[in-house]
């Protein structure tokens, strides 16, 4: 059994094992260079370098992945994860193998040494699987990562390096079978411990993001009942106006004075009607909103349009209860969505921000019409990456929102300018 | 010949409006005639379901029925996806969205604004006429599709591309002011017409609408300068078209 074929095929190994924990993103031309280049280098690497070659091909697959699928984090910690993980998977081997008192020297029949680095390479592809999966559920909360990602790309280096520098002591001992032994019980003991850390940390950082998304909440619930109890307030002086008003016009009728009822009337119905249109009121539908977070966030940019003098309201003529979009995803949409709204309505001559939910047979529409400047900028350049009115290193938004939308199955978005208007339209399916 | 309906319970009102639409029917001798006016919408939705109209329904939100002017319109929709649908409210624009997005309303006519109200109804009437008429000789050709709860009408001439979306059975379509994804497959748009070509295996390009083709880059550049790509295989079957 060469080595040759060992470090060939493990190399291979590792190199879907990145795949896997990439969850399948890479395209075909990066996932070939990756298992390429691993079996090429990886026995001129061994053969040059001893073990440590190893660490020269972990250079070359990160490279490759910063470069060519830019993620600069993954790009790190995930290789130096599987090479892990390769390690880890000979170590239960070995430890399976003394479990079951097997003994294995290297004049066995080829065979049997194929068979062992095949059980090899499925615990490898295995254990990728099932930590690909815990990942997939840590990987939503990208924003989080920046803070966290330096601790957990640190502890994965380090303990690679551990393993490595373990592996060569070892080997200047001779590898005897005690030292196999102890080295794979303190192994699988370390990587057990880490992976507890690992998880204990994902959850304490899911916490935290959650406490914060409920803070943001709550704060736009809080503007939302504010605005409420102002809307209270000018009814209850409608009341009070309006019986008055009545009560003089009943007089005036009463004494037959038309002229003083037609004068009384143009100076004081039409004002008031003026003051009916006035800004709370156009929040007024959003109770048949049910759903909380939608609410908030709709009232909350509504308001700040408001106060930015753009004529801003909502329209909810019917009850909406459901929405079957993640709350955290349809919140990001609409948030993009109405900052974008308001940001373009801003630097019209008349500004206006329209928005409406209607339900419309087994779909919700979700529409956001905004006034446009003539000269504003084009419909695919506006869904350029990296393309923004205001200045750069923004443009981020609308190209969120493509991805967004791209990632749920039952939501279409349409875009449209016309006469003036750039409206929305977020249908979401049930 | 245009039906027209009018609904509406205030008494004054209704007949306010009624006479409004006869006189400017007659004076312009128009292809139109009242075929109801009444307080009740039942009997609007009953006459739609009999018959096959294509008709004007002037109709006030705030009837005092069970069944908001909105959810009736919506009905009237059903039975007329050609008719032309105005809504009389007094809400002003509270929810001329809605009205638009549920039931593709024509317009809509706040009763706020009580000078204007005759000029207003006249204008939906010539409006709704002159769509009448047109529709009548149509020859402009509309890609139609139903995706989801929508009706997506686009004129064939102002399609640029259509691209697939990242999520499967998606599709994008560009035109020079709309991007809008619906469910569709990639090879139906081929079978639609002979000038939408598929020049990559995820985007079929209209014809009609390049502007330049860069065979160096594999990308084809559209009249409003949005570029979509080509792959080696499809390229060559370009090699004919004329450049706009």
């Amino acid at each position: 059994m060469s080595d040759l074929m060992n470090t060939t095929i493990q190399t291979i190994t590792i190199a879907f094992s990145i795949y896997i924990l990439f969850q399948y993103q890479f395209s075909k031309k990066l996932l070939a260079a990756l298992v390429l280049g691993g079996g090429v280098l990886g026995y001129p690497l061994y053969l040059w370098q001893g073990i440590i070659g190893v660490f020269l091909l972990l250079i070359y697959w990160v490279a490759l992945i910063v470069i060519f699928h830019r993620k600069v984090f993954t790009g790190i910690v995930f290789p130096v994860i599987a090479l892990i993980i390769s390690v880890m998977s000979d170590y239960i081997n070995s430890s399976m193998l003394f479990l079951l008192d097997i003994s294995i020297d290297r004049n066995q029949s080829s065979l049997i040494l194929s068979a062992l680095l095949v059980v090899n390479c499925i615990v490898t592809l295995l254990l990728s699987f099932v930590l690909s999966y815990l990942f997939s559920n840590f990987f939503k909360q990208d924003s989080f990562m920046r803070s966290y990602g330096t601790v957990f790309a640190t502890l994965s280096i380090v303990t690679l390096v551990i393993f490595y520098i373990n592996i060569l002591i070892g080997k200047q001992s001779g590898f005897s079978d005690e030292n196999i032994r102890a080295n794979s019980i303190l192994f699988i003991f370390y990587f057990a411990i880490l992976i507890g850390v690992c998880i204990l940390l994902t959850k304490m950082i899911v916490k935290e993001a959650n406490m914060r998304n409920q803070q943001v909440q709550y704060e736009r619930l809080q503007e939302y009942t504010e605005n409420l109890e102002q809307m209270y307030t000018n009814m209850q002086k409608f009341r009070h106006d309006y019986i008055n008003i009545l009560l003089s016009m009943s007089e005036y009728i009463r004494a037959r004075e038309i002229d003083k009822l037609e004068h009384y009337f143009d100076n004081n119905i039409m004002p008031i009607s003026m003051h009916m249109k006035s800004n709370s009121y156009k929040l007024g539908s959003l109770h048949n909103l049910k759903i909380q977070e939608v609410k908030g966030i709709i009232s909350s940019k509504i308001i700040k349009a408001q106060e930015m003098n753009i004529d801003a309201n909502v329209e909810v003529v019917e009850p909406i209860e459901v929405l079957r979009m993640d709350p955290v995803n349809l919140c990001r949409c609409v948030g993009i969505i109405l900052d974008n709204a308001i940001e373009e309505a801003q630097q019209c001559k008349k500004p206006f921000v329209h928005v409406a939910l209607v339900r419309k047979g087994n779909s919700t529409l979700i529409i956001v019409s905004n006034s446009s400047r003539p000269t504003t900028p084009e419909l695919h350049k506006i869904y350029e990456k990296g393309f923004s009115t205001k200045g750069p290193n923004r443009g981020l938004g609308l190209n969120n929102l493509r991805d967004i939308v791209a990632s749920c199955n039952n939501v279409t978005l349409d875009t449209q300018i016309l006469d003036g208007k750039f409206t929305q339209v977020l249908e979401i399916a049930e | 010949m245009l039906e027209v309906f009018i609904c509406e319970d205030n008494d004054e009102q209704r007949s306010q409006l009624t006479k409004y639409i006869s006189d400017y029917i007659m004076i312009e001798n128009l292809d139109m005639k009242i075929t109801l006016s009444t307080a009740h919408s039942k009997e609007v939705i009953d006459y739609v379901q009999r018959n096959n109209v294509v008709g004007l329904y002037f109709m006030d939100v705030d009837l005092k029925e069970e069944k908001n002017g909105i959810v009736t319109a919506a009905e009237i929709r059903e039975h007329d996806p050609q008719g032309s649908i105005v809504f009389v409210t007094t809400h002003s624009e509270l929810t001329y969205l809605t009205f638009t997005y549920k039931v593709e309303a024509m317009d809509y006519i706040s009763k706020d604004q009580y000078t204007d109200l005759k000029k207003r109804v006249l204008e939906c009437v010539k409006t709704a006429y002159n769509r009448y008429m047109k529709n009548n000789y149509n020859n402009r050709k509309l890609f139609q599709v139903k995706s989801g709860e929508k009706m997506i009408s686009v004129d064939y001439n102002d399609i640029l591309f259509f691209e697939t979306a990242l999520q499967p059975h998606k599709l994008i379509l560009h035109t020079v002011n709309r991007q809008v994804e619906f469910y569709y497959k990639l090879k139906d748009v081929l079978n639609i017409d002979s000038r939408f070509y598929r020049c990559h295996n995820s985007f079929v390009v209209n014809k009609d609408n390049i502007a330049e083709i860069d065979t160096a880059r594999r990308e084809i550049i559209m009249i409003n300068g949005q570029k979509c790509f080509a792959s080696n295989r499809y390229l060559k079957g370009l090699k004919g078209v004329a450049i706009k």
